[in-house]
């Protein structure tokens, strides 16, 4: 078990650098200069003082060479200076990251205590009203957009209970249920996806389960439906969905992106957008390496989670 | 010659059959291949469903409410709304659509390529695509559209390299199971040369499972095309783009809904004609999944 921890940490190494390396190749190779990109604007600097400022980031220095020391500085924990705005990238990301925590944690919390009970319903009573009902729903929310379910809910609100978008969002640590409030409707938006993938897997899991042999043995000796669905079937067919939970916790931050942008959160996807906008090399790598080591710490973590509630699934490898 | 014309006669009958089977036992599919089909039609013949012109801007017309001189409105810049729409449709079908099949033929020749070779080579390229797959879909688009710049190419290259390795592990992983069967053995003693095997049986059964996941692929192109324009970063203005049109005029949403309302809907309808044709290829395709 132990072993095969570290065997996958071990993983993450390349993974990370595969990525890294491959973004700061492809940064280097297209045409577009950083520094104009963020000085060009209407007042543009003349050469010389383009040159100085080339020299200062370290620009002026080959590729390979910036990017062995760029490489060396991470490995110090120090992942740079934004070219665009002249704070540090740590800082930034330091402000960033509890947003954008605290909106994927809430809605990622909405997905599990909705979707399981639907899941649950839909699965009980398959193919009757209740199911065609949550499979029709559930489908039209696979399918609408992230953006446009945001804009209609933000009219919504605003024409009927005189809600208006935050101008400053605080962060679940330190204001915890002003936050809450805040970053409920985006939240929910960014669940509704969510909730309706894992509604229908836990639905055939469930049916699956209820065929079982020893659900007729339980059923034979006198179990409630009910008791029976709740206690006997549901524990087994959430299992395969845990999966499911884990890899929407990585899809959520993409969504975040968006939710960021439209409701005007400064989180890790709007960093994001703006790096990339800006062509700001160095905040884009760090915030990449962020999200990177989130998603394979998840990977991770459902994998062990999977292994600790189904005792059957051995790590070999 | 007439037993023959007969069995040729009876086949193209049992097709028929097949199909109206399908679209009885199927009718969300057959809706979703028709929703689809309704907007290939709509893109290629764009220049007759509009006589508008969808950039011509004209202050003095804008926000001309729906249904009145104007279909579907028009916008802050006085743009027709239908026309952007319409137009709108060919960006959404082009980019979605090369960018699946991109990727879906070089991802499923590559899996397939892949599980068959196995040892370091499969490994390899399996951990290269891992780290593909470690990064959400939309912050790796973003990234790529970042590097490349915006451009109509680029979003398709894009979404193909997003959508890349999610095929490649399909094929691969069916490749891999099919390679180990019995049938295959059975063929390997019977003399099939190695072509032949990878040919006849590998490929054409990882064919389904192929198939099944593509449309579904197409459902998230869609969305993935609207959002990278949504955030600014699709095919540059003043092409119409759904999602670009959405957030042009999300601003504006409370006094005039209609110009965010509309590509919203095209955007929406594209992704359900996907995934209802997706789902119904997967109920007849995917024997595993038949009985729920």
């Amino acid at each position: 078990m132990i072993g095969y921890i570290i065997r996958r940490l071990l993983w993450f190494v390349p993974v990370v650098l595969v990525i890294l390396t491959l973004l700061f190749l492809l940064l280097q190779v297209v045409p577009g200069d950083p520094i104009r990109a963020a000085f060009g604007g209407e007042n543009p600097l003349d050469e010389q003082q383009i040159q100085a400022l080339r020299a200062q980031f370290g620009l002026d220095r080959p590729f390979y060479i910036r990017y062995f020391v760029w490489l060396w500085d991470v490995i110090h924990l120090d992942l740079g200076i934004s070219i665009y705005s002249g704070s540090t990238v740590k800082k930034q990301l330091a402000t960033r990251i509890p947003v954008t925590v605290g909106l994927v944690a809430l809605a990622l919390f909405i997905t599990l205590i909705l979707s399981i009970p639907f899941g649950t319903l839909a699965g009980y009573y398959h193919d009757k009203w209740p199911d065609w009902v949550l499979r029709t729903i559930s489908i039209l929310f696979i399918s609408l957009p992230h953006f446009w379910l945001a804009a209609i809910g933000i009219m919504l609100l605003m024409t009927f209970s005189g809600w208006s978008l935050s101008i400053e969002y605080v962060t679940m640590f330190t204001h915890p249920l002003k936050a809450l409030k805040q970053l409920a409707l985006p939240a929910f938006i960014m669940a509704l996806r969510p909730i309706s993938i894992a509604t229908r897997m836990i639905r055939s899991s469930l049916i699956e389960v209820l065929e079982e042999d020893y659900i007729r043995t339980a059923r034979a000796k006198g179990v409630r439906e009910e008791s029976l669905t709740r206690r006997h079937a549901l524990p087994n067919s959430i299992i395969p969905v845990v999966t499911v939970y884990g890899l929407e916790g990585i899809v959520l931050i993409g969504a975040s992106v968006i939710m960021e942008r439209i409701f005007g959160i400064p989180g890790i996807g709007s960093l994001v957008v703006e790096a990339a906008n800006n062509r700001d090399i160095y905040v884009l790598q760090g915030s990449i390496l962020v999200l990177l080591s989130y998603a394979l710490f998840l990977n991770l973590a459902i994998d062990l989670l999977y292994g600790w509630l189904d005792p059957r699934i051995r790590y070999e490898r | 010659m007439t037993n023959l014309e007969t069995e040729q006669e009876s086949k193209n009958r049992l097709r028929l059959r097949e199909v109206w089977a399908f679209s009885l036992r199927e009718p969300l599919g057959v809706l979703g291949a028709l929703l689809l089909l309704a907007l290939v039609i709509m893109a290629i013949g764009a220049p007759v469903w509009t006589d508008k012109d969808p950039v011509t801007t004209s202050i003095s017309q804008a926000f001309k409410p729906p249904l009145s001189q104007f279909w579907f409105g028009t916008d802050f810049l006085g743009r027709d709304i239908w026309s952007r729409f319409v137009y709108g449709s060919r960006i959404s079908l082009i980019v979605a659509m090369s960018g699946v099949a991109l990727a879906s033929v070089a991802g499923g020749l590559l899996g397939i390529f892949s599980g068959l070779v196995g040892g370091k080579t499969d490994s390899y390229i399996q951990r290269f695509m891992d780290s593909l797959l470690a990064m959400p879909a939309i912050v790796l688009a973003i990234i790529i559209m970042a590097v490349l710049g915006t451009s109509l190419v680029n979003v398709i290259i894009a979404i193909a390299i997003v959508s890349f390795p999610r095929v490649n592990r399909i094929t691969r992983s069916t490749a891999v199971s099919l390679r180990e069967s019995l049938f295959i053995e059975s063929a390997v003693i019977a003399g099939a040369s190695k072509w032949r095997i990878t040919i006849r049986h590998i490929a054409m059964n990882c064919v389904a499972p192929w198939l099944v996941y593509c449309s579904a692929l197409l459902g998230t192109a869609f969305i993935a095309e609207a959002s990278l324009s949504f955030l600014g970063m699709g095919v540059p203005p003043p092409t119409p783009s759904w999602g670009r049109d959405l957030s042009d005029n999300l601003t504006r949403f409370e006094f005039a809904p209609w110009p965010c309302i509309f590509p919203g809907l095209g955007i929406s309808m594209a992704v359900f004609s996907a995934n209802f044709l997706g789902d119904a290829l997967r109920n007849i395709l995917d024997p595993r999944l038949k009985r729920i």
